[in-house]
């Protein structure tokens, strides 16, 4: 009854993904190098010599690349709320509204002052003001992506808020709950932390490519070693915000965390995947071994979830069918109370329109003991709640997998460099070279976990994607689609094309 | 009302002289026309921002990206009331 055409939405999320993807293919390098240009410019202005404020020149340079073909383009996402999630869009403007506006002042002012002075200000400010401005915009654009991970905290958990049904919009109730919700925290603290893992190893691959050419091998060697202990501290950092985020996850989005961990059956005492191979074609409830093959940490996943050995951590079919012993209410169970909650949400609207304030009090009585399933009421069946099981598993394992290879690496660039032998290791620096781009799929995937992990929710429990859109015909947003493809495209080659020039100018340039 | 006025320099064959402002605006002010005068890789980078501009908010938000509840209701209520239909289902089917 409730449902909308199923290709409208499809190609509205895959416009999305196709957006954001996209928009996040920058963000990583300016939040990362961003600070790494702070750090050299920090050692230029304690050190006096010239070679570090050279090389700073020319990693703003590039960050001055990135920056200037990725600015703006997030911006695209908040035309598609407005047009294929218009009543997504209507329903949170109250919450996202301040951090967004945050956010649009934030980036206004710093673009507009910080920016200039970094780039157009080596000769014209004195050098601990502009060494200011470069700090001021690595955080800046940090502080920056803070309010839209905040926003996108609060979708996968929605706290302090409330549902306003005379104008049908979540209202904000508490700031610092929205804040400060441990979603939140972990979202931020482990998208800024791998991201400055990313623009760790953007030098490092840059630097690495000029060592195997023999060119400017002191600026080469010196941006490593910075680069290095930068990328190492935060890809540890990375890896435990990462627990937390999971932890955070079995609390607030089981659902989610069994996904990413392929786990169709809880357990006490429950076992992490090392490394494992879904069986294809599984289906929920069908008794088939969810795992072809798989290498298990005895353990590890309520360890991970739960904080002890022995903490029951539910599967998949715990989540849809319940688990009465652990206290799990089926999905069935949440979608009877969610279709009360709309048929007495109708009611409270019926009875304002006829002026009856006496059912208009019963009704939102009667919906305000079961808005906290309102999203439920519009599934058609309990298995909806499961979201695509194998992207979210296979993106959640390889994203781990790089995120600890990372680690090694960085560890043993580390060592080499120390002890100045990285000339000397052609094969650590051709690693130096591909593990960026290793890095880079491993952030975007991050995302799919995110994102794709937390299906079929718009807004967690509340709003699901289907009823978050824009009733449009799905030509409209087909078209839309391919324009921004080719947009896309052409921008991207025109980053690589740039950067590849400037990268080969090399300092000079800069 | 005090208009911030500057010098901007030769019109015909009369010095366009004005008021002052604060000197801490004239630097600022020059560091960006100077700054912009010597770029070099910039000015390709700027030439890319404003095209990327132009096509965002000329073409695609205004041809592609209607706010669709602004553009089909004319009152907070009228929106309010469209998204409570869509959630009750008081619409019918979609």
């Amino acid at each position: 009854m409730f449902e909308l055409d199923l290709g409208t939405v499809n190609w509205a999320r895959a416009q999305f993904t196709l957006t954001a993807m996209y928009h996040w293919l920058f963000v990583p390098i300016t939040l990362g190098l961003s600070f790494l240009c702070a750090f050299y410019e920090s050692i230029y202005v304690r050190t006096g010599k010239e070679e570090w404020k050279r090389l700073t020149k020319f990693w703003m340079t590039l960050f001055g690349i990135n920056f200037a073909i990725g600015v703006a383009t997030g911006i695209i996402l908040e035309f598609e709320f407005g047009t294929n999630w218009s009543n997504y869009s209507w329903m949170v403007g109250d919450i996202f509204g301040a951090p967004l506006a945050i956010e649009g002042i934030f980036a206004f002012f710093i673009e507009a002052t910080f920016f200039a002075v970094m780039f157009f200000g080596w000769e014209r400010t004195s050098k601990g003001f502009h060494l200011f401005s470069t700090w001021m915009v690595a955080i800046g654009s940090n502080l920056s992506a803070l309010w839209i991970l905040i926003a996108n905290g609060w979708m996968q958990y929605p706290v302090g808020m409330a549902f306003n049904p005379d104008n049908a919009r979540f209202e904000m109730q508490n700031i610092w709950e929205v804040l400060l919700s441990p979603v939140a925290v972990a979202k931020f603290t482990h998208t800024t932390s791998s991201s400055f893992v990313v623009g760790s190893l953007f030098v490092i691959a840059v630097s690495s490519y000029y060592l195997l050419k023999g060119r400017h091998v002191d600026m080469a060697k010196k941006s490593i070693i910075v680069a290095t202990v930068f990328g190492l501290l935060s890809s540890l950092f990375t890896a435990f915000t990462g627990d937390e985020s999971a932890y955070a996850n079995a609390y607030t989005q089981p659902m989610k965390l069994a996904a990413y961990e392929g786990l169709y059956t809880g357990s006490k005492g429950a076992g992490i995947v090392a490394l494992g191979v879904l069986t294809s074609g599984k289906k929920i409830g069908d008794g088939q071994d969810p795992f072809t093959f798989e290498i298990s940490i005895p353990k590890g996943l309520s360890l991970l979830a739960k904080r002890e050995l022995n903490g029951f951590v539910p599967g998949i079919e715990d989540l849809v069918y319940g688990n009465k012993a652990e206290g799990i209410m089926p999905v069935s169970e949440k979608m009877a109370r969610g279709k009360a909650a709309i048929t007495d949400l109708a009611a409270y609207k019926a009875a304002g329109k006829a002026g009856d304030e006496q059912a208009k009090t019963a009704a939102i009585q009667r919906f305000k003991a079961n808005q906290q399933y309102l999203g439920f009421g519009y599934l058609n069946k309990p298995e909806e709640v499961v979201p695509p099981v194998a992207s979210t598993y296979y993106s959640f394992h390889f994203m781990v997998y790089v995120g600890t290879f990372v680690i090694l690496l960085l560890a043993l660039f580390l060592r080499t460099a120390f002890t100045n032998k990285l000339a000397e290791s052609p094969w650590l620096l051709r690693f130096g070279v591909a593990s960026f781009f290793l890095a880079y799929l491993a952030s975007e995937l991050g995302w799919v976990v995110a994102e794709v992990g937390r299906q079929p929710w718009a807004i967690q429990d509340m709003l699901p994607v289907k009823m978050a859109a824009t009733n449009i015909g799905a030509g409209h947003v087909q078209a839309t689609f391919f324009i921004f493809f080719v947009l896309f495209a052409v921008l991207l080659l025109a980053e690589i094309k740039i950067m590849q020039k400037q990268i080969k100018i090399g300092p000079e340039g800069a | 009302m005090i208009l911030p006025i500057f010098n901007i320099g030769i019109l015909g064959s009369r010095r366009v002289e004005v008021a002052m402002i604060s000197p801490n605006f004239m630097r600022f002010y020059h560091l960006y026309r100077d700054g912009f005068q010597q770029m070099t890789i910039g000015r390709t980078l700027w030439k890319i921002i404003f095209i990327k501009l132009f096509f965002m908010f000329f073409v695609l938000k205004l041809f592609f990206f209607p706010n669709f509840l602004s553009t089909q209701f004319s009152t907070e209520q009228q929106r309010a009331d469209h998204v409570l239909m869509q959630l009750t289902g008081s619409a019918g089917n979609k």
